[in-house]
This record gives C-alpha cells, structure tokens and sequence, in this order.
C-alpha cells in the first residue's frame, strides 16, 4: 500500500522543547498568518530520520511526513493535531488551532503513517 | 496561475510568474506571455500554446510555466487537471497541444504546483522536453510565499547565465528537500541539453522572438 503524507501541527502555547522521531527526512515549517489564512515557512533545517531536540518558540509549526513519527515534549506545552487532507478545503476563519497550511493540490490516495506523541 | 473558488489562493503564484519571465529574460526568450488572475482560463493556456507554435522557429524554444493548484482526482495521470478559471485543464490536453508544436521545437515546462511532475507521463509529443516541477508525480506542496524550487531555479539560472548543466540544476534543487516534496528535473533528450540547462540554444534575431512564456 503507498504511503500518502501524515500533516501534523505543532501549536506551542509557550516555549517549549519537544524531541522528534522521524522516519524521513522532515521539514519543519513555522505558521504565520497572512489575510489569505496560514503560510509556511522554513523554519531551521531539516530533520534526518531518528532524534531530533528542537526548541520551540510560541507558535504555530508544521510539518508532513511519510513515516511513523513520535513527538516528546520534554518541557512547555505543545498541542498537536494531524490529519491527512489539509489540502482539499479552503482556509476557514483562523482558528485557535490552524489547520495544516493549504497545499497546490488535493490528496494524494495512499495510507498515511502514524504520530503519537507523549 | 490558475484561480478556482473552490481553491485557496495560490501565494506563490505571482511570486513564481515574475521569476519565470527573469528566468525566460535570463535564458534569451524575447517574447513571454503571461496569463494571470482572470486571464487564466484552459481555453486561452490553449490558444497561447497554439499562437506560440505557430510562430515558433524551426529549433524554437517554448517555456511553459504553471503556477497554482492541480486536482489529482481518481483517474489515471493524465486526467489531472490544472486548476484554472472556469475550470481544470487536463495534463492531457495540455501535452496533446504540446505535440503538435513544431518536431523541431524544444520544450521547457515548470511545474509549481501539486503533483508537479505528473506531466511528465502525460508527454506524448516527440518534442525535446525538460521539465522542472517542484515535487513529484504523487507528491504535494505546501502553500508558502514563494516556491523554494522557483526561487533556486532563478538563481541558478542567473548565476549560471542559463549554462549550467541539468545534473548540476536537479542536484541544486534536491538539495536540502524532504523526502515527501522533493523536486524533480526531468528531460527526454539529455544529449540536446547536455550543456546548457534551461536554456534555449543560442538564436539570431530574426527567430529571438519565436518562443513563448505561458504562465
């Protein structure tokens, strides 16, 4: 079965560190707001596949992926959500919790990897 | 740039439409045509593509650049569709009226969009073709400010003055990506552009204006 991508959203409520286990190479990207909803950004370099500790500003992160991946917030508050259709709708009103940014497309068929998080 | 209601805005797409008409200026394409907002409709992407090959010179260069969302749908690849006004054009259609430019005709598509290199599979001309899209056939991308590939893609293109070799291009764009938007940089005729990448082969005057930028 394909593998489509896992969208995950990062919103850090305060500064916080988390550790990263991903299976890809990852880009995390940080949300900003402009008047047409959310836009991503580079924000720092890529993540090679294993252990990453990352320390977060407040705010709104993103990435997808196309491997299992495990999230540890080792201290601050991190909700996340994650989904595998950000693509299809348009933006809403922003919302506390955004949505993954759009992308150029609709989704992809396949089978999406999992996230858990601790 | 195609715009649909059913579609976000497209942030890039601007961004991307003035760095391709500097990469054309760059790659010594004289006559560029743009069609944005409104203007983006299928039937005129297919009247510029047919008005490009009528007036393109035997060895003429055609840049075609798409920037804005692609519907993937159920279908095989060549069903895809570019999102545009009024509606989607299929990859198909599009590679259909690439095929009946003139044999001799060299093609240069980039593809900022979802599902970016699926045109490559839909290609059925017999023209030399590159492409350069920002992700691959299954592949979306994520909408930002400018398009990371397009904006690598302007400054190779400039700090090379169109002379760089497409290995060269495809490791510069692959370079720093991730695994599930990597960009792609394809070519059926690596022999005929073996030496300068995107760029179009040295013309005379009298035929400088014989290629088209359909953004």
């Amino acid at each position: 079965m394909k593998k489509k991508p896992l969208q995950v959203v990062l919103h850090a409520r305060e500064p916080s560190l988390v550790e990263f286990t991903v299976g890809d190479r990852v880009q995390l990207d940080r949300l900003t707001l402009s008047p047409h909803g959310y836009v991503a950004e580079r924000h720092g370099k890529l993540l090679e596949p294993g252990v990453t500790t990352l320390a977060l500003a407040e705010g709104q992160y993103f990435f997808k992926t196309l491997a299992d991946t495990h999230l540890r917030v080792i201290c601050g508050g991190v909700e996340t959500s994650a989904s595998t259709n950000g693509t299809k709708n348009p933006f809403p009103d922003p919302p506390a919790q955004p949505p993954p940014p759009g992308g150029l497309g609709d989704e992809p068929e396949g089978e999406p990897p999992q996230l858990t998080v601790q | 740039m195609g715009i649909h209601n059913r579609w976000p805005p497209s942030l890039t797409s601007r961004d991307t439409a003035r760095r391709a008409e500097r990469i054309c200026a760059q790659a010594g394409i004289a006559e560029q045509r743009t069609l944005a907002g409104e203007q983006a409709t299928a039937d005129a992407v297919l009247e510029a593509l047919r008005d490009a090959g009528a007036v393109l010179a035997d060895g003429g260069v055609l840049v075609l650049t798409f920037s804005g969302h692609t519907e993937r749908g159920n279908g095989p690849i060549g069903t895809a569709r570019w999102c545009l006004v009024q509606g989607g054009l299929e990859l198909s259609r599009i590679a259909h009226h690439l095929a009946l430019l003139p044999r001799s005709a060299s093609v240069v598509v980039i593809s900022d969009t979802c599902y970016a290199a699926a045109i490559i599979r839909a290609l059925v001309g017999t023209q030399a073709v590159i492409v350069v899209a920002g992700c691959g056939e299954e592949e979306t991308m994520v909408i930002r400010a400018r398009s990371e590939f397009v904006v690598r893609l302007e400054d190779f293109v400039c700090s090379t003055r169109a002379s760089g070799s497409l290995e060269q291009l495809r490791e510069l764009l692959e370079a720093d990506t991730p695994d599930c938007e990597r960009p792609v940089v394809w070519t059926n005729a690596a022999h005929r552009w073996s030496a300068p990448a995107l760029a179009v082969p040295r013309r005379t005057e009298d035929d400088a204006s014989s290629a088209a930028d359909v953004a």
